[in-house]
């Protein structure tokens, strides 16, 4: 029963599952890349402000990132503002490979940091 | 100019949301700078700090909550009425009658300007009053400087349906009006007639115009100003009104006359004729009081509302606390939403029944009438009912409209146990409970206050 019930609860998964645009695909993948703040994600991806920091906030909301301030301490003994700084979460790491299947060119396009 | 974009555009996000938003912005900012982006490109990276807080604020759902959030607070209460006068004032095309109630008349002396009907008011004046009478006084009268009649009726001018009056030759000078000299078969145009199929005064002077079976020479064009009976009489006839039927009469009493003294001058020559005891009885009174009556008649129904709303209201005012704040900033609220409401009655009234008047029922001034009264009372009560029961389901502490409303207890069992509906305040001040069946009228709804520690339990909609 517990089996089954397991199977129900992953094609249902299946059925939900999230299907990004080539553009959210590429913000997640920089993202994965190691770049990690609104700013870099623009200077990778060349994609301007009005698109980066909107896909981010729906992707948070989606569940496949999270974002996390860091803290205050570091950011002052650097005398500079503290910044908001995203990672993905699992669930993104896994539509993030199922992206990469269905574009395949999306790593070459945001090399590891 | 960073600081001023990015406070404009996080005015687009919920109020929790906009200090962190800001943070990061001026974070990223800041590090961009930092970093050798040339300052153009930061200003155009700055532009999508707008569609970023439009997509964070502009989102339906958040839309959907910040608008119900909204629709709660008492700004929006009394932002709406300000928007309900607006649309009367629109609806009605700038509140020309309103004006008119509270603009003194545009006639010379207009305190010494009076209207004559059978006593009763302006309902006898169906009938009018016969010629005979008006020679008669026309004749002997010591306390009337000068009288004249008129009579209005709809008629076709050019396919065009139009208000037309039929005025004796001394009619405007008894409204001491300056008004071109009577002539047969000649008609004046009021401004507003002039204006809908003229372009000037000077190219309508001297043109013929057909109204009715007959054409007539227009013989000049009123002030902009001027209206008697209403507005929407567009063509007056210069001749003779003195029908066998009856017309209406207006007068001009000698200086110093009372109303009093012409009523009983008249009827006194009435009576010299044999004319019968109550069919006699006349009514004079100052044509400027008469416009200004529909005001008393809105007094006297918002003093009847008051008193029923207060009355209604005892229990409640028994319990006022007046030694604090809170009360008086919810009495002003209170007072002032009810002001508009009862001003968008009597506006509404003014405007909308004012052109019935004169077809309805015949009369000059049906607003004077009880049945006026009537219609003010009912608006005013039920203006004044919604705005009690509106400030009843309110927070006590900020007004806001409560609501999650949730039914408790049974309504079978209500003499073992309390059983009513209790509402909340969204920000968590307090809690409302209404009882389903009041056992005592002196006993109404009862108000919990919430201390500070439940606050983080409710949401704090932006």
């Amino acid at each position: 029963m517990f089996k089954l019930c397991r199977i129900l609860y992953s094609d249902f998964s299946m059925a939900e599952e999230v299907h990004l645009t080539h553009t959210a695909a590429l913000i997640l993948q920089t993202i994965s890349a190691g770049y990690r703040y609104g700013f870099d994600v623009m200077e990778v991806t060349g994609l301007p402000s009005g698109t980066v920091y909107p896909a981010l906030r729906r992707l948070e909301a989606a569940g496949l990132i999270a974002s996390k301030w860091e803290k205050e301490k570091e950011a002052f003994a650097e005398q500079r503002p503290a910044r908001k700084y995203y990672r993905l979460t699992s669930n993104g790491e896994q539509v993030l490979g199922r992206a990469v299947k269905r574009y395949p060119l999306l790593e070459q396009m945001a090399p590891r940091k | 100019m960073t600081w001023i974009l990015l406070h404009t555009a996080s005015r687009l996000l919920p109020r929790e949301q906009r200090a962190e938003w800001r943070r990061e912005w001026e974070a990223e900012i800041w590090h961009a700078r930092r970093s050798g982006v040339p300052p153009r490109i930061v200003r155009r990276w700055l532009l999508g700090a707008i569609a970023d807080a439009a997509c964070l604020g502009l989102r339906r759902e958040v839309l959907v909550r910040r608008m119900n959030a909204a629709a709660q607070t008492p700004g929006f209460c009394l932002a709406s009425l300000l928007g309900v006068l607006l649309v009367i004032a629109i609806a009605s095309g700038g509140l020309p009658a309103s004006r008119d109630v509270f603009v003194p008349l545009p006639y010379a002396d207009a305190g010494r300007v009076a209207t004559i009907s059978r006593a009763g008011g302006s309902i006898s004046m169906r009938g009018g009053i016969p010629a005979e009478w008006v020679r008669l006084w026309s004749r002997k009268s010591k306390t009337l400087e000068a009288i004249s009649t008129y009579g209005w009726s709809y008629e076709i001018s050019a396919g065009e349906r139009v208000l037309a009056a039929s005025v004796s030759p001394g009619f405007f000078s008894v409204l001491g009006v300056s008004a071109p000299a009577p002539c047969a078969g000649c008609v004046v145009l009021s401004q507003g007639f002039r204006r809908r199929f003229y372009s000037s005064d000077r190219e309508a002077i001297g043109r013929e115009i057909p109204l009715g079976n007959a054409v007539y020479r227009i013989a000049g064009v009123l002030p902009a100003n001027f209206w008697f009976l209403s507005r929407e009489i567009g063509i007056w006839k210069i001749g003779s009104s003195l029908h066998t039927s009856g017309a209406g009469v207006v007068v001009r009493l000698r200086a110093g006359v009372t109303p009093g003294q012409a009523e009983r001058e008249l009827y006194t020559l009435l009576q010299e004729r044999d004319f019968s005891t109550w069919g006699s009885l006349v009514d004079v009174s100052i044509l400027q009081d008469r416009v200004h009556s529909p005001l008393d008649s809105f007094l006297l129904a918002f003093s009847l509302a008051i008193i029923v709303a207060v009355l209604a209201s005892r229990p409640r005012l028994r319990n006022l606390d007046v030694t604090s704040l809170a009360a008086w900033r919810r009495g002003a609220f209170f007072a002032a939403k009810s002001l508009l409401l009862l001003l968008a009655v009597l506006l509404a009234g003014l405007e909308f029944t004012s052109a019935c008047s004169i077809t309805m029922i015949g009369g000059t001034d049906l607003l004077a009438e009880p049945l006026s009264t009537w219609l003010f009372l009912i608006g005013c009560m039920t203006a004044l009912t919604w705005s009690i029961h509106d400030h009843r389901v309110r927070c006590r502490e900020c007004m806001r409209r409560l609501g999650l409303a949730a039914h408790v207890g049974c309504p079978g069992s209500l003499l073992l146990s309390w059983a009513g509906t209790e509402l909340v305040c969204i920000s968590g001040h307090g809690m409302l409970h209404v009882p389903e069946m009041p056992s005592c009228w002196l006993e109404p709804e009862r108000w919990t206050a919430l201390d500070s520690s439940w606050r983080e339990l409710f949401v704090q909609h932006g």
